[in-house]
């Protein structure tokens, strides 16, 4: 994170003349900072992009600056980028609340800003240390010799099993494959890579292999408000074939990935989340495409792993209440 | 205090429809009556337990060792005379495994018996009933001071009967008050099955016109009622060999026709045993195939070619439907689904899974069993003794810790009492947890079961059709004390539904539990 | 494989030594060492028949009295000291969680007396702010908060009017003592919002708690209770028996635990009591619970548990792995040595306890009236402090 704070600093520096960022700064911001960090969640990204936005903004009011940043909200969605909504919506999201909360407390619009600017890079450091805590609080669960079932590739998971096995912890995982981008096989090397034997098994073998498997670790795109997850397709089916088999399912996701949204089902859930905006932009008839995310309900999750805690899925409308009201 | 010759007199002629219609008696008297009666029953069944606890030795030696002979409980009720006669010719076994060999034996007994019966079997058996009722019922309204009984009843049977069981209650039309029928502290939903009580229910059905109730089938019935013999097969192996020793006993009337007259010889007998414990599917089976062997006999075939024949059947019976559907149960397919290195829980004491347990491990078969457990009867132990002593690696836990023990094993595999058509399996209480439990931990669920004990019977639960033990069995002490408010329930068997098992085996091969009815009919076409 | 929300039990020896509130060498008295010690033996041979709530008690008494007789100077020094004994007792009877339960309930009285009291200083004679620090860790806190905590409970609290810091603790603490007697009452007078009518009732074993509950509805309500009697230790026997002699009689069936299912589709509610309940909603309970509460999930039969606060505990059960979670006793109530020649061929297993999983309970009743399973967690953190649920402890 600290690398990355200096290529910020020239980079505002560069433009430092007071001109705020229009739409294509804002994305090229927005990729760079992905592409230069590969490891960092596009919500965090979508965060530091709006920051570095809310720093350069000249806006002179609450309701002016409000204005801008809905903009910039925009602009951020509509990058041309592969990766879905949920993840770029749940930071931007907690980015205007955590404005309007700044807001509510302090009257003067320059101190506020400064607070909030503040805060800001005090959340994105705490932020920083989240994956590790989740990877603390999960250790436990993993027993040895258990067997885990992984869907594709997550970061989060991936920190708590390597987390887990520098602990002396010995396990066996299953990958699934993940689709046609084949995230698993990333995801089957990188865990090979420190010792934990790790085996891509191809998506429709998951009802094959659920009845040896111990427990399913599930990451999230987005975690919203009935406690269930938006994720990368092919969890809900996971974590069908998990609960028939009666086996515990773990979902691990740092709570920036929060989102204030309430899917009834898979048809309820945004075509931004489903589709990445190239497919949005080139097609009208979405039907004939592949959703990328699908919905899991909270009846089929075990626990959510947060840097807030374990959470049981009814937890997670607890926080996200509590943050909204 | 009546004479006690004619209270015998008095029971035999008042026959069994007095005491039939006891549980509906029961259900109309007065709240104090009922206590009171309740209280003399339990009275004398406590001094029953103290005085067979005076032997625990003898009657478990008799539990453990395998069943050839029968233990000294029934021995007890009975003059010696009877017991002679009657044991002479008592080669009944309780264990599936020596059946093979009974067969021939059996027939050959009963056939050298058939030359000496005559009249003076007969008075033996008039007289036996006697004493057995002396010994079982004291008269009505007996007290604690009863004066020793009649003259014809032996000295020995007489000390082996506690004092305190001879007071058993009565009430004034005679009939013995089942224990808590309708009383308030019990749940009404089981007021439609009848408690039974060894003793009392073994007095009341001697008082049959007990000629026509063959010494084997009273013995085969005190044996029933007592537990010494139970498990499905069992009773059904011993009820074919009484009913043979009936057969052959026989003797057609000079005016009747051996065809028809046998059936009706034989139903007051059918009808004793059922009230001295509910038959089971397996025994009606039998019965219904005996019925059918009797009414095709032609009627110009001579007696004892009839009788042979008859006695000959249901030796194939028992051959073809429990022995060699053993066999083909435990040889051919349960032996394909043990596989090394499995854990399989069984539940209870099956004859069938003893032997499919004990064929696999001969065999050659690495696994282990987790023998469960349940009160009041605790028969897994007597299967845990046979699967040790045949060198199978075994663990005993009791069912309130299946839950603990289940993700170690890797199949269950269980008895049955019986196949419903729906594809219910009725077996002995507490299958339905092990499968409940099982399913929650994805655990398949075998069963194995003959096809002769399916039934075309539909249930979907546990208490329309059931069998209700002896409540004074779940006590943990002779002599517990009761609160009027205080029932205890003894559930024999329960009901599986079809979707917590996973596959049934039969000798006909393994097939869904759904697919009775499709045996049934299929077995139908084949009779016709 | 039970753990507290952060970390195992094993790591928590480990963590102590490097526990961030630092070694504490405050020496206990002697008396307080011998109480220890008995109540030490008491736990360890403790039979599974009896209740959860005689321990409970007596921790809290024992706790009471290192407050009370220890020389301690800070809330800090103090908070140690407790850690440090609590530590000590769990590592012996890790299966039995009621114990940490009130270390933890009484470090939180600890830390909100201290905060209460500091406030009540600055304010100086002003009634305390009513209104408790939000300590636990949320989306909220992160936000608005900006900076992280910085109360490190090391002040002096000086005299305040004529009572001590030590005084109103103290007092807290007699607080905490009633309510924990008052709890099995408290829960009992909501049986008739629970009970109706001529309902048919199942439980198993004895719960202290479920006795006092029907006893209570029986008072209004005509219903049956089915008791199941909870073999190998019976305890089902005596709650029969109990309920039946009551006054006025329940009407009672006893029966073997190998009935319970083919009884359920005739029960209209099952209500039993738990020795735990564990942080996502699940129980440790009596062997054969989890059979019921599948039974009850079968047949769709709502599974009420009784159980008192100080049952909550942070722990969660990580896997279905249930060696650490559970207790094992003597075999002996299993097959008895009578049984020589079978019983050394034979592997005995004697667990204790069942994990029920949350889903499979409807409703908890505890004496601050009835909660989801799926509400536990808050209740947790009202109860405890998020410091003391890890491996601090």
């Amino acid at each position: 994170m600290v690398f990355y704070l200096h290529i910020a600093m020239p980079n505002s520096t560069d433009s430092a003349n007071d001109r705020a960022m229009d739409k294509k700064e804002i994305q090229r911001y927005f990729m760079t900072t992905l592409k230069e960090n590969t490891e960092m969640s596009p919500a965090v990204a979508a965060i530091r992009t709006l920051l570095a936005y809310l720093s350069r903004d000249t806006a002179e009011t609450m309701s002016e600056l409000r204005k801008n940043l809905l903009h910039a909200i925009e602009c951020l969605c509509l990058t041309d980028s592969f990766i879905t909504g949920t993840s770029i919506s749940s930071g931007c999201d907690l980015f205007l609340r955590f404005i309007t909360l700044t807001a509510l407390d302090h009257s003067d619009f320059d101190e506020c800003k400064k607070i909030m600017l503040h805060r800001g890079e005090v959340y994105l450091e705490t932020v920083d240390s989240s994956r590790a805590k989740i990877a603390k609080l999960f250790r436990p669960f993993i027993r040895d010799g258990a067997i885990v079932l992984v869907h594709s590739r997550s970061r989060v998971v991936l920190q708590a099993l390597v987390q887990a096995r520098t602990h002396g912890k010995r396990f066996e995982v299953f990958v699934t494959e993940g689709g046609s981008d084949k995230t698993g096989v990333e995801m089957q090397k990188s865990l090979t890579e420190v010792g934990i034997p790790a085996t891509v098994i191809i998506d429709a073998a998951v009802g094959y292999i659920m009845e040896k498997v111990d427990v399913v670790l599930l990451g999230a795109e987005g975690v919203v408000e009935s406690g269930g997850i938006i994720n990368k397709i092919g969890s809900f089916s996971t974590a069908i074939a998990a609960k028939e088999h009666n086996k515990p399912v773990f979902v691990l996701a740092e709570s920036f990935k929060f989102v204030r949204l309430y899917p009834l089902n898979q048809r309820d859930i945004p075509d931004k989340f489903k589709y990445s905006q190239a497919t949005l932009l080139r097609h009208n008839d979405l039907s004939k495409e592949h959703p990328q995310s699908d919905y899991t309900p909270p009846s089929f999750i075990t626990l959510l792993f947060t840097d807030l805690g374990i959470l049981t899925p009814s937890a997670v409308s607890d926080e996200l209440i509590k943050l909204y009201m | 205090m009546e004479d006690q010759d004619e209270e015998n007199t008095a029971g035999l002629l008042a026959g069994d429809g007095v005491e039939v219609g006891k549980s509906e008696h029961a259900g109309q008297k007065s709240k104090a009556q009922l206590r009171a009666e309740r209280r003399a029953v339990q009275e004398a069944q406590r001094a029953r337990k103290a005085e067979s606890a005076k032997t625990p030795g003898e009657s478990s030696k008799a539990k453990a060792a395998k069943p050839k002979e029968h233990s000294a409980q029934p021995k007890e009720k009975m003059s010696s005379a009877q017991e002679s006669a009657l044991l002479k010719s008592s080669t009944v076994t309780t264990s599936g495994f020596s059946v093979s060999t009974l067969g021939p034996q059996l027939s050959s007994e009963i056939l050298g018996r058939t030359r000496t019966s005559s009249i003076s079997a007969m008075e033996r058996i008039r007289t036996a009933s006697f004493t057995t009722r002396a010994e079982a019922i004291p008269p009505k309204g007996v007290q604690i001071d009863t004066p020793p009984p009649k003259p014809n009843t032996s000295d020995k049977s007489n000390k082996a009967l506690p004092e305190a069981s001879r007071q058993r209650s009565f009430n004034s039309e005679g009939s013995v008050v089942a224990e808590a029928g309708g009383a308030i502290g019990k749940l009404g939903i089981f007021s439609h099955l009848p408690i039974p009580d060894r003793n009392v229910n073994l007095a009341r059905d001697m008082s049959f016109s007990s000629n026509i109730i063959h010494p084997a089938i009273l013995k085969l019935g005190a044996q029933y009622a007592n537990g010494i013999i139970s498990g499905s097969n069992a009773r059904c192996i011993a009820l074919i060999s009484a009913l043979k020793r009936v057969i052959c006993d026989y003797q057609t009337p000079a005016d009747k026709i051996l065809s028809r007259d046998l059936e009706t010889r034989i139903k007051p007998m059918i009808n004793f045993l059922a009230q001295s414990r509910p038959l089971a599917v397996s025994m009606g089976n039998a019965i219904r195939h005996l019925k059918w062997l009797i009414t095709h006999i032609p009627e110009n075939m001579p007696e004892s070619e009839a009788k042979k024949h008859i006695c000959d059947s249901m030796d194939h019976f028992v051959d073809e439907k429990i022995v060699i559907a053993g066999r083909a149960i435990s040889g051919t397919f349960a032996a394909e689904k043990i596989k090394e290195n499995d854990v399989i829980l069984t539940y209870s004491c099956s004859s069938l899974v003893t032997r499919v347990l004990v064929d696999a491990h001969k065999s050659g078969k690495k696994f282990s069993v987790v023998v469960v457990d349940g009160r009041p009867k605790m028969e897994g132990r007597e299967l845990l003794r046979r699967l040790v002593r045949n060198g199978v690696k075994c663990s005993y836990v009791q069912i309130t810790a299946i839950s603990y023990i289940m993700p170690e094993v890797t199949k269950i595999l269980l008895g049955a009492e019986c196949l419903l058509a729906n594809g219910g399996v009725m077996s002995k209480v507490g299958s339905s947890q092990i499968a409940l439990v099982a399913k929650s931990f994805n655990v398949p669920v075998l069963v194995c079961c003959e096809t002769y004990k399916f039934c075309e019977r539909v249930q979907t639960d546990s208490i329309v059709h059931n069998e209700l033990g002896n409540p004074q069995d779940l006590n943990l002490t002779p002599t517990e004390e009761e609160p009027a408010m205080l029932s205890r329930l003894n559930l024999v068997f329960d009901v599986t539904p079809p979707d917590l098992i996973t596959m049934v085996i039969t000798e006909i091969g393994m097939m869904p539990c759904t697919s009775v009815p499709v045996v049934l009919r299929v077995k139908h076409a084949l009779i016709k | 494989m039970v753990m507290t929300s952060t970390s195992g039990l094993a790591s928590s020896d480990r963590a102590s030594s490097s526990s961030p509130s630092g070694p504490c060498d405050i020496p206990l008295t002697e008396e307080l060492q011998d109480n220890i010690e008995k109540f030490l033996t008491r736990l360890h041979h403790s039979s599974p028949k009896e209740g959860s709530y005689s321990t409970a008690r007596e921790a809290a008494l024992i706790l009471r009295k290192i407050v009370a007789v220890c020389k301690w100077q800070t809330a800090k020094e103090l908070i140690a000291l407790i850690k440090r004994e609590g530590r000590r007792i769990t590592k012996t009877n890790p299966a039995d969680s009621v114990f940490g339960n009130i270390v933890r309930r009484i470090l939180k009285i600890i830390r909100e007396e201290y905060v209460n009291y500091s406030t009540a200083l600055t304010a100086d004679g002003a009634v305390p702010s009513a209104e408790e620090p939000d300590v636990k860790e949320s989306l909220h806190n992160m936000f608005v908060s900006g900076v992280g905590r910085s109360d490190d409970y090391n002040r002096r609290l000086p005299k305040l009017k004529d009572t001590t810091f030590k005084g109103t603790l103290l007092e807290a603490i007699g607080e905490f003592l009633s309510e924990l007697e008052t709890s099995g009452d408290n829960i009992a007078v909501q049986a008739l919002e629970h009970i109706h009518s001529n309902e048919i009732i199942l439980t198993i074993g004895k719960s202290r708690t479920v006795e006092a509950f029907l006893k209570h509805a029986a008072k209004k309500r005509k219903f049956h209770v089915i008791v199941a009697e909870a073999a190998p230790f019976f305890q089902g026997h005596i709650m029969a028996k109990s309920l039946a002699e009551n006054t006025p009689p329940i009407p009672t069936t006893l029966i073997t635990d190998s009935a319970i299912f083919a009884m359920m589709s005739r029960v209209n509610k099952v209500i039993i009591g738990t020795h735990t309940v564990m942080a996502n909603g699940g129980l440790k309970a009596v062997n054969g619970s989890h059979t019921i509460a599948l039974a009850a999930k079968h047949y769709s039969v709502p599974l009420i548990v009784c159980a008192a606060m100080f049952k909550l505990s942070p722990q969660y059960l990580g896997t279905s792995d249930q060696d650490a979670f559970n207790k094992f006793v003597t075999p002996e109530d299993v097959m008895n040595y009578a049984e020589g020649e079978v019983l050394s061929k034979v592997h005995l297993v004697n667990p204790v306890f069942d994990y029920v999983p949350p889903q499979l309970v409807t409703l908890f009743i505890s004496n601050i009236g009835g909660n989801a399973p799926s509400y536990v967690y808050r209740l947790l953190t009202e109860l405890y402090h998020p410091d003391d649920d890890d491996d601090n402890l």
